[in-house]
Formats: structure tokens, C-alpha cells, sequence
């Protein structure tokens, strides 16, 4: 293998597929990168078995071939080369880079102990636009569960279906779906399980203007554009009817300047418990009251003004839950709506004119409240 | 000892060979049982025979004898660096625990380190010098793994080790427990060997779940030339740690000496043989000042000291009878036909001994105090011994 590449297209190819290396690892080979060069240019892979990223960059190439060099080690050096074209080559497992007057030899791996990222065809998929997908996965991913115990929550659901495309994600506890008219080019439908992990790559590599193919096989989704392709596993078992749980009869709904409600909250669950971070929200004519009583420690008291017409009512929350809702929601205000203080409150973003905006929407199961 | 040959990745595998051809058939057959609990002795090669069955699932073309041991799949699991074949072991509880998170996170850098340290050391000792477990966060991180199915390869193996340590003791089963739905139902293409040295320590809901195998000891030829030939021994240690090894490998490696020094195992049977001389004095003193010269904790280290024990009574046993040949212990051979012939020993003595050091073994896996279980069972050996059973 003999290749010219300039020095930010190396920078870029590694600083892409870097992030799916494994900072720890069993598999000496997962540490490393594959360069596989070929007429056409360089393409770069990196894995961690769950998620593949591969890249293509233009470079010249005098002599095709393949090897895998280390991953970290290769990202430090480029990053302090001059300015310069970089001459890449291969001597049996070895691999060395000349710039200007650097020289480096780094030991690497053969390229078949590269684990095959999942051969995936684009063919009888769909395509995306990225504005759409990237929004779609900033808005949910954030709730997937962490918990061991119920894999099929460790991931987003991806729903293709009714001329639509839905993300959803959940913990149990708190719940984050949106939608997005899919498009006339999506004819498909899907019900697919996608880890987080592969869903952040997505948003870091594609860009809002891209057109991003999706393909299936068997249990690896792929995601292509022009010069690079994210592959992962998915999740395999049922997602859980997230429908049922979504209230369609909270009939009490309170309209609230976000940053002022991100701003009480914050405040008053300084003092709320390291364990149930619960604060107690008393809605009441145009107001809402926030109290938090924790034994060991003190109390907090706060108000905020706020639109809400309906009986008053106190429901008991998860401070920490709101908190990260509200982060997505974006908007500047935002509408609660509840029925009982022990039944799912949702929040919805609300535009200028009062009327709720996008197809989004966040689900936080109350708490208890114990006095 | 003379440089072994230099190998990365697993040792070569000896022995168990009409299990090996038994499982191959029955993996060809696609009739492989998706849980297999492999049991024996310590260090006779249950592990290295799991990661066999490893690499017979994803071997690409495996044959009826087994894994053709050519393809890039066969290659990868040899060099323990195969994607889908994945080992948890016992560790030690990791020092800084916060939260969850970072436990499990410590675990699985342990268990990483772990690996990298077994590839670089093909031949190790079945010896133990801390306290492990097959801690809750390990078996956190294996159903982790578990869950996210098998990857490109299609076919993927869990092995989990010395499964005895899911139960560190009686009250702490929520590692055994963590383990039994992943046992119950293991998702597609997915196998999982459980080794134990120890399989009556596995919960009665661990081993049901599972179909076990014995696997017997190595013939003392075997472990000869292994030890000459794989290992580099001299042909003089080689024939003395096979002899004393009873089968076992690891006991094998654990006896050859080690940088000029006694090898560890070499040092728990000489260890062993001053708690015999002690359990054979009249005074009880002495007896009491060899148990008080242990540690006052740690009770669950004392295992290997227990087998090497039960060999010295064994011998002794065989010294009794007459039958000099079949003592293990050679080198100590003329003390022990002494012992059996000036002391007025019971002849069925040993054997009842050794029941007490079954009963000190069971005990121990209760971690109580090292010091009084040790005078316990000098005492009752004494009497057994000695027939005072007063």
C-alpha cells in the first residue's frame, strides 16, 4: 500500500472514525484503523464491534493494499504535522508516514483480523434527509434507558409507517417521541431498535444538507452518504406499546416561560434528595408554587407565574427528568399537561402565537408525593 | 527450567478426547447444548476445553474431529482475540466503588486486563493469592453483551469461569441469580459454557439449567511431556510436579519452581505437610501454634492448602498400607512409612481425616476465622489419626 494524502484529509478521515474506537478493549485489532487504499482513494474503518464507521478520502494512490495501524497513535501524530503532503506505505505489518522531514513507523495488525463491518445493501431501503433525521435523533435519544435489565430500551425506536417517521425513547420513567412527515421516497415500513451510541455517530458525521441512505440486513442497519457509512447492530426484541402509556385525556394544561420554569426548578431541587431529586409542583390560577422538604438537609420554597385556568392540583416530579425535557423541548414556552397527581404529565413546545409546534412530545411519570 | 517455547494466545489443547469427538458430532448434528456446565478438578483444563468449544461454534469449516484450526475464525480464537467469543472470569471486588456505573466499568477494565494478561501467559498456576468473585457487575456486563445479540460472525460463546464463584457465599446470590434468565433462555445462535471445579456450590437453579460434563484428570504421561515440551521444564522436575499433580496442569505448573524459588504450589504442600507433622504430635500446643500462624481472615484462600492436605493423608494412607509405591509425595516417602509403622496409628485413620478435612473445606467457603477453623481440624485429625477418640 502507497498513498499521497494531504494532511487535513488525513486529520478529518481519522478524527471520523476515531470515536468508534473502544477506549478499552479485549481485541488488540479493535484499537486500530483499517486502511484499505484503492484507485478511487483511502477509505478508513473503525469499530467497536456495536458500531462501524467508514470514511473515503481522495488521495493518490500508487500502490493498492490494506493494514490496520493504531488508531490514537495515528490521530496524535497527524495532528502536529506540518502542513504537508503525507506519504503513507506499508512494509509487511508495518506502516510509516513521511511529511516534510517527520518520519514515523508504527506497528500494525494484518487487515483480516479486521472484524468485517456488516455487509448491509442500500437497495431496498430508504433515504433520509438529514435535517430530519438528525433532529429526529437530538430530540429522543436522550431518553434511553441505561439499565441492563430490558435491553430493547437501551435503544431508540425507529418507526417507519403512515407517512411518517417517529423516534421514540424511553426508561420507563420518562419518554421522548417525535415525528416527522417521512417523505415521498419512504415507501417502506420499519420497526427498528437502534442503539444510542450509533444514532450520536449519525449526528456527528452527516450533516443537516446530506442525503443519507438507509439499508437493513438481517439485524445491521447502515447509514451512507457521498464518502462515509455508519453501520450498527440492532437491537433485537419487541419495543414495549408506547402509545398506551401516552395520556390522551390531560385535560389541565399549563403554558410556562421555559427558562423561567428551567430556572425555579434548578433553584428549588438543590435541596431536593440525592435519591428521588422530587420536588413538589402546586398549580393554582395563573401560578405554580415549587416546594421541596428533605429532612437531613432543609427545604426550598418558589414561584413563578404562569398561564394555567383549570382546578388547582400538586403533583409530585423528578426534578432531574423535567430538567433534561426541557433542555430538548426548545421552544421558548412550553405546555404541561396533566389529569391526576399519579397519572404521566407530558410537555410540549409551543410557538409564538400559543399553539403547540412540531410533532413533539415528552412523557414524565409523577412521583409520590409523601405528605 | 530451560525457555519455553514462545506462545501467545491459548495453550494447545491435550487430553479429553472422546469428549472433544462427542461434542464435535453433536455440534455437526446441530444438536450442541446451548448451556454446558464443565466440571472437574482445579486446572485439569476445563477452561481451555470451553474456549475448544468456542472455537469449534465459529470455526467456518469445522470437521468431525472438531475446528479445522486454520480459518481466519479459528485463528482468532486461538490468539483469544476472536469477537465473539467472550470470557468472564472471578475478580477481585474492585477497590473504588461509586456508583454502579463505575463499578461495572472497573470490573470490566479488570476482566480486559485479565485477558491481556492470560494471552500473555498461556501456562498459568492454579493458584490463587486474593479473593475473587464472579462479581454482580460482571455478570451486569455479560448480559449487557448478551443482549446485543451476535455480530457479523452470526454464532457467538459466552464463558463463564470457576462458576462456583457465583456464590461467594450462601447469602450473596444476586450474581447467580443475575445470570439464571440468560441461562433460561439464551438468545439465538448464542452458546454459554459455565466452568466449576466446585458444581456443588452452584445454586440447584444455576445447575438445572444447565447440561453438565466431567471432565477427568490428564494422565501423568501427558503432563510430563507437556511440561518438557510446552512449557521448557527439566525432565526431573517435569516427572516429579506430574506425578504430584494428580492430573491437573495447573497444579503441575504451580509445583515447578519459579525463578529459582519454590513454585507456589510447591510452597501450600510443603505448607501442607507441617499441618500433617502438627496434626500428628501429641502436644496440643504445637498444634494450636501452627493454626495460630495463619492469618485471622481469609478463610476461602485455604482451598489449595485443603488439597494438598488430603494428598499428604492419602499417602499417609498409603504408607500404612504398605504400598510405598503409590505414595505421591516421594520425596517425604520414608517419614511417612516411619509415621505409619513407629506411631500407633489407626489404619483407617487417614480416610476419616480426610471426611474432616471435606467438612473444614465446606466451612471455609462460610469465610470464618482461618485461625479456629485450623485448630478445629487439627484436633479432629488428631483424633482420627490417632484413635483417641476420647
Amino acid at each position: 500500500m502507497n498513498f499521497q494524502i494531504t494532511r487535513q484529509n488525513l486529520v478529518q478521515g481519522l478524527a471520523s472514525v476515531s470515536a468508534s474506537i473502544p477506549s478499552k478493549t479485549t481485541l488488540p485489532v479493535l484499537s486500530n484503523i483499517l486502511f484499505e487504499a484503492a484507485p478511487d482513494g483511502v477509505r478508513m474503518s473503525a469499530t467497536d464491534l456495536d458500531v462501524g464507521v467508514r470514511v473515503q478520502v481522495p488521495a493518490n494512490v500508487s500502490e493498492g493494499g490494506s493494514l490496520t495501524a493504531p488508531g490514537k497513535k495515528l490521530q496524535e501524530i497527524a495532528k502536529e504535522l506540518p502542513d504537508q503532503p503525507v506519504q503513507i506505505t506499508t512494509r509487511g505489518d508495518q506502516i510509516e508516514l513521511v511529511c516534510g522531514r517527520s518520519r514515523f513507523k508504527l506497528n500494525g495488525l494484518p487487515a483480516d483480523d479486521f472484524p468485517a463491518l456488516p455487509s448491509v445493501s442500500f437497495d431496498g431501503g430508504w433515504v433520509a434527509e438529514g435535517a430530519n433525521l438528525l433532529s429526529l435523533i437530538q430530540h429522543t435519544s436522550f431518553a434511553v434507558s441505561t439499565e441492563e435489565s430490558r435491553p430493547v430500551l437501551n435503544g431508540v425506536l425507529w418507526e417507519l409507517r403512515d407517512g411518517e417517521m417517529r423516534m421514540v425513547a424511553t426508561n420507563g420513567h420518562r419518554l421522548a417521541r417525535m415525528r416527522i412527515p417521512a417523505g415521498p421516497s419512504v415507501e417502506t415500513t420499519a420497526q427498528l431498535i437502534v442503539p444510542p451510541a450509533a444514532l450520536d455517530q449519525v449526528r456527528r458525521l452527516f450533516k443537516g444538507d446530506e442525503t443519507i441512505r438507509v439499508g437493513r440486513e438481517a439485524n445491521h442497519l447502515g447509514f451512507r452518504s457521498e464518502s462515509i457509512e455508519v453501520y450498527t447492530r440492532l437491537i433485537e426484541g419487541t419495543y414495549p406499546n408506547y402509545e398506551q402509556v401516552i395520556p390522551k385525556d390531560n385535560d389541565k394544561h399549563a403554558i410556562m416561560e421555559r427558562k423561567s420554569l428551567e430556572s425555579a426548578i434548578r433553584r428549588v431541587a438543590a435541596v431536593a434528595s440525592d435519591q428521588t431529586h422530587r420536588i413538589r409542583m402546586e398549580f393554582s390560577e395563573n401560578r405554580v408554587v415549587f416546594n421541596v422538604l428533605t429532612p437531613d438537609l432543609g427545604e426550598a420554597h418558589d414561584e413563578i407565574e404562569i398561564g394555567y385556568e383549570y382546578d388547582p392540583i400538586a403533583i409530585g416530579f423528578n426534578a432531574n427528568y423535567l430538567l433534561e425535557v426541557l433542555r430538548y423541548v426548545g421552544s421558548d414556552e412550553v405546555k404541561m399537561s396533566f389529569k391526576a397527581p399519579e397519572r404521566a404529565a407530558t410537555v410540549e413546545p409551543v410557538g409564538a402565537e400559543g399553539e403547540t409546534v412540531d410533532d413533539y412530545l415528552c412523557l414524565v411519570m409523577p412521583l409520590r408525593l409523601v405528605d | 527450567m530451560t525457555s519455553p517455547p514462545t506462545l501467545s494466545g491459548l495453550p494447545p489443547i491435550h487430553g479429553h478426547e472422546e469428549l472433544r469427538r462427542a461434542l464435535a458430532l453433536a455440534h455437526a448434528r446441530d444438536r450442541l447444548p446451548r448451556v454446558l456446565l464443565l466440571h472437574g478438578r482445579p486446572g485439569i483444563g476445563k477452561q481451555r476445553m470451553a474456549h475448544w468449544i468456542g472455537q469449534l461454534v465459529v470455526c467456518v469449516e469445522p470437521r468431525l474431529e472438531g475446528p479445522c484450526g486454520e480459518c481466519r475464525e479459528c485463528r482468532l480464537a486461538l490468539r483469544v482475540e476472536h469477537p465473539e467469543l467472550h470470557w468472564y472470569m472471578p475478580l477481585p471486588r474492585p477497590k473504588s466503588r461509586g456508583s454502579r456505573e463505575r463499578e461495572d466499568e472497573a470490573l470490566e477494565e479488570a476482566r480486559i486486563e485479565w485477558i491481556e494478561e492470560a494471552r500473555r501467559t498461556p501456562f498459568r498456576p492454579s493458584h490463587q493469592t486474593e479473593l475473587r468473585g464472579l462479581q454482580i457487575g460482571t455478570i451486569r456486563n455479560l448480559r449487557k453483551r448478551v443482549g446485543k445479540g451476535a455480530g457479523t460472525g452470526g454464532r457467538q460463546l459466552y464463558l463463564v469461569a470457576d462458576a462456583e464463584e457465583l456464590v461467594a457465599q450462601e447469602a450473596s446470590q444476586e450474581a447467580a441469580n443475575a445470570l439464571l434468565k440468560t441461562l433460561e433462555e439464551p438468545p439465538a445462535n448464542t452458546w454459554i459454557v459455565l466452568t466449576s471445579s466446585e458444581p456443588g456450590r452452584l445454586l440447584d437453579t444455576i445447575r438445572s439449567r444447565t447440561t453438565p460434563l466431567h471432565l477427568t484428570g490428564l494422565s501423568e504421561a501427558v503432563l510430563r511431556r507437556m511440561l518438557e515440551e510446552e512449557v521448557g521444564a527439566e525432565a526431573s522436575e517435569a516427572a516429579r510436579a506430574a506425578r504430584l499433580a494428580g492430573g491437573s496442569i495447573g497444579r503441575a505448573l504451580g509445583l515447578l519452581p519459579s525463578g529459582g524459588e519454590p513454585g507456589p504450589l510447591e510452597v501450600v504442600r510443603q505448607d501442607a505437610f507441617h499441618l500433617l507433622r502438627a496434626a500428628l504430635q501429641e502436644s496440643p500446643g504445637a498444634r494450636f501454634a501452627k493454626a495460630m500462624s495463619y492469618p485471622a481472615s481469609g478463610a476461602r484462600t485455604l482451598t489449595e492448602l485443603f488439597s494438598a492436605l488430603e494428598v499428604w493423608l492419602r499417602d499417609l494412607g498409603a504408607a500404612g498400607a504398605a504400598s510405598g509405591s503409590a505414595i505421591l509425595n516421594q520425596d517425604a516417602a520414608p517419614w511417612l512409612t516411619r509415621q505409619a509403622e513407629e506411631l500407633p496409628l489407626d489404619p483407617s485413620g487417614p480416610s476419616r481425616a480426610l471426611g474432616c478435612v471435606q467438612e473444614a473445606r465446606e466451612q471455609a467457603a462460610g469465610n470464618v476465622n482461618p485461625q479456629l477453623l485450623l485448630t478445629g481440624l487439627l484436633t479432629a485429625m488428631h483424633r482420627e489419626l490417632r484413635h483417641d477418640r476420647s
